[in-house]
């Protein structure tokens, strides 16, 4: 759905973005994250075609935004940190406005109005002036605005600072469900823990250089990731898991082995089985839920450490 | 929101519904008529005044309408956009479909809607007045043929000022769609540095209007237009040529904020359009004018003209790295369609004011001797002017490329403060910096035989005179080029 490559951006004395390139498959919700000051904020911009790269492609749902800015405006949905709101109207006023700003029919912007209210829970607060709103439900108004025209891509810029839990959860809810629509959604932010609980992909972004693309929760149905841990790795083990059709890959972290295995062809318990009956005993089995804020904090040490 | 005006234009419908509130539907006309009673009386009581209360009425209705459709107009064309940005509600905007003659109409006339409808109460009331004066006590002079002719010279008045006010509302909004370009998207940006922008074009305007005629600069109001008298409605073609090319300046900017690729040729057209139009004021002032000597004096006002434009856009064009980079990036690729679309307005800017440069030099050395007898049509008062003329003609042909030198060392100067790590406020700084070599030091050594380094002279000869600046400029450049390699290889390094 969103495919980047090459890309570049600078300021007067910092390169923000350093020749990156990374794909984002439809249907997913990838966490954005990164130290402050990374190039997050910089590449969503971009993304959104509101910033001109000095090299590079972008391709939102196949069309060149760089090229073609106006025609990616229609399937992508922005929301920036400050959200962005005309506070002295009230919300059901100022979504009429950004409807008929993105479709010139005003009776299907009305529509949209409706649909976008309903969407993002707003039914109660249609009168209220923005101003009066709390931060969460400025929040949602925002979102509102960017989902009005049903974009394909939802760009969203720290979404969830400032929140309260609750909003926080109400916020994840929301854009699950959004997510089920078939919406594929970029997220930043610094909050992992919260990030964690509905995106499926992870992008780290350091020094406007992409460190790490990982995929976080499978999408497939029946892939999971088991984590073997060991006093000690025979060579001959991995061996004869590489052998196993139903293994699709295989990382070995010091003591510890991830093994990503498709459970519709070797359930885990056979493949505990399998491993017993190889004379091993391992000190610990099971499936392996990736943790974003250890994730995220290995490779950024990690990135640290070749440094030194 | 009205729906009517939600189909036309949604950006116009958003700006009449937060302007024209009910309360400031009333205070505003509630405050004009106090006023205009207020002032009615107040004539009563001091009648000294060579007309009557009416005529002291429309003076003050055409004030109001000055401070209230100008002044108070551009600065809130200025907060029409500066609140967007400032309220991170201008990416929403960009990001919508809205053509960008939408945008303009519904920014120019939209978020200055509250202006026009006080405006439009004081064009009434400068009306009514005018017509109870010509009505109640026969106009200010008993002269019939006067007040036959009071009424155009009134409306023409108004249009001038409608035109005028249009110009000043887009100046504002041009300077701060400039300002946010230049903007890093974080910081706030405030409306009182924008606002000069659109004084400083009231008063050339009122300059214009007749200042210079009344100061005693000229000896009549320029009213001929290639021979033709336009009499009144001179102050109109010019207001209404000016708003029409700060419209369309607009609308470009607006296609760029769109995230529509410009061209060029609107610029080169302005350019071309305005060295056309302004040349009318002096060809064919009086029927016994020399030629050559108007056409020599069209150019080289026209000069000037483009010196300020040139200087004007490099300050006010934004000057980010990435842009320069595009340029040099096209430029070696040899990608000139798409260096067409990014190459900075004051580069034409440039090309043209050498252009002019070259052909006033070439126009004022090929002078006939006779010359100064035509005297542009008897346009100035003083044989002094024209003697001097004649006896610095040399001069006069060097300078233009005395202050080509001295801009592209303003130029490079400009940049290279834009190009330093703390330049939060580069063009500040730097227009700081301009006035110190430009007013202080010249004045400083205005009895000292080295003015030729700070403005055109030909103190020390010709060669000093043309060779300071451009020495001036080269090592400047220099120094900018330096200045460059320095940024790239930090960039590099990160």
């Amino acid at each position: 759905m969103i495919k980047v490559s090459g890309l570049s951006f600078e300021y007067v004395d910092k390169k923000a973005l350093n020749n990156i390139s990374f794909t984002i498959e439809q249907g997913s919700i990838t966490a954005l994250v990164g130290p402050n000051g990374a190039g997050k904020t910089t590449l969503l911009r971009c993304l959104a075609a509101l910033q001109k790269p000095l090299t590079g492609n972008i391709s939102v749902n196949d069309i060149d935004v760089i090229e073609d800015p106006r025609k990616a405006h229609l399937n992508i949905g922005y929301l920036s940190d400050f959200f962005g709101l005309y506070d002295d109207m009230n919300v059901n006023d100022s979504l009429l406005y950004i409807a008929c700003s993105r479709n010139p029919d005003v009776d299907n912007a009305v529509k949209a109005v409706e649909w976008v209210i309903e969407k993002v829970n707003l039914e109660s607060f249609c009168d209220k002036e923005i101003s009066k709103l709390s931060r969460g439900m400025r929040q949602r108004v925002g979102i509102a605005q960017a989902i009005i025209h049903q974009p394909k891509v939802l760009l969203l810029d720290e979404p969830a600072s400032g929140l309260d839990p609750e909003a926080r959860y109400a916020l994840s809810s929301l854009l699950v469900g959004l997510n089920k629509t078939g919406m594929t959604m970029l997220v930043s932010s610094h909050i992992l823990a919260e990030l964690e609980d509905y995106c499926t992909d992870m992008l780290v972004l350091n020094n406007g250089s992409i460190v790490e693309q990982q995929v976080m929760q499978h999408k497939q149905e029946g892939i999971v990731t088991m984590q073997i841990l060991l006093d000690e790795i025979p060579e001959f083990l991995l061996a004869k898991l590489h052998v196993i059709t139903a293994i699709k890959h295989i990382e070995v972290r010091d003591n510890q082995i991830l093994i990503k295995l498709n459970e519709f062809e070797t359930g885990r318990k056979k493949l505990l089985q399998y491993i017993l009956e190889l004379g091993i005993q391992p000190n610990e089995y099971g499936e392996y839920k990736v943790n974003m804020q250890d994730e995220y904090i290995r490779t950024i040490n990690s990135i640290k450490n070749q440094e030194v | 929101m009205n729906i009517k005006l939600l189909k036309r234009n949604p950006e116009f419908a958003r700006n009449v519904q937060q302007e024209l509130t009910k309360q400031r539907l009333i205070a505003m006309p509630v405050i004009l008529f106090l006023l205009a009673l207020l002032v009615l009386s107040v004539s009563d009581i001091g009648y000294n005044y060579r007309g009557n209360k009416y005529d002291n009425l429309a003076k003050y209705a055409s004030i109001a309408f000055v401070i209230i459709a100008s002044l108070w107009g551009a600065k809130s064309a200025a907060d029409g956009v500066l609140n967007e940005y400032n309220g991170r509600t201008w990416d929403w905007q960009r990001m919508s479909t809205l053509s960008p003659w939408k945008m303009t109409i519904g920014k120019l006339f939209g978020s200055t809607i509250f202006n026009w409808y006080g405006g439009i109460i004081c064009v009434i009331i400068y009306l009514l007045s005018t017509c109870a004066s010509n009505a109640i006590y026969g106009g200010m002079n008993s002269s019939n043929a006067f007040n036959d002719t009071r009424l155009l010279y009134s409306i023409t008045d108004i249009i001038n000022s409608i035109f005028i006010a249009i110009s000043i509302q887009g100046i504002a909004i041009l300077a701060s769609l400039m300002q946010m370009k230049k903007g890093d998207g974080r910081s706030k940006i405030k409306v009182t540095a924008i606002i000069i922008f659109p004084i400083i074009l009231l008063m050339i305007t009122w300059i214009d209007s007749g200042l210079m005629y009344r100061l005693g600069f000229l000896q009549y109001q320029r009213a001929f237009w290639y021979g033709m008298n336009l009499g009144f409605f001179r102050t109109i073609l010019t207001s209404m040529f000016y708003a029409s090319w700060i419209i369309a300046g607009l609308y470009r900017t607006m296609r760029t904020e769109l995230q529509y690729t410009n061209g060029l040729k609107w610029w080169v057209l302005f350019l071309i359009s305005s060295a056309i139009f302004n040349a009318g004021f002096i060809l064919g002032q009086h029927n016994n004018s020399n030629l050559q000597l108007g056409i020599t004096m069209a150019f080289a006002m026209q000069f000037l003209g483009y010196a300020f434009i040139t200087f004007a856009m490099t300050l006010l064009e934004p000057k980010e790295i990435i842009g320069f980079r595009m340029v040099i990036k096209y430029f070696k690729e040899k990608n000139f369609d798409k260096l067409y679309t990014i190459l900075p307005l004051w580069t034409i800017s440039l090309l043209f004011l050498i252009l002019s440069g070259i052909v006033t030099s070439v126009l004022v050395l090929t002078l006939p001797d006779n010359f100064i007898e035509s005297k542009l049509g008897g346009l100035f008062y003083n044989n002094f002017f024209f003697e001097k003329l004649k006896a610095i003609r040399s001069t006069i042909s060097a300078a233009p490329f005395a202050m080509i030198g001295f801009l592209l060392r303003d130029i490079a100067l400009i940049f290279y403060v834009n190009l330093l790590k703390k330049n939060k406020r580069a063009d500040a700084t730097a227009i700081l910096y301009l006035f110190i070599l430009h007013l202080v030091i010249p004045l400083i050594i205005r009895s000292s035989s080295i003015g030729f380094i700070f403005y055109p002279s030909d103190s020390q000869g010709f060669i000093a005179m043309i060779g300071a600046p451009f020495f001036e400029a080269f090592a400047m450049i220099v120094i900018l080029v330096r200045k460059w390699n320095d940024v790239n290889s930090r960039i590099e390094e990160i």
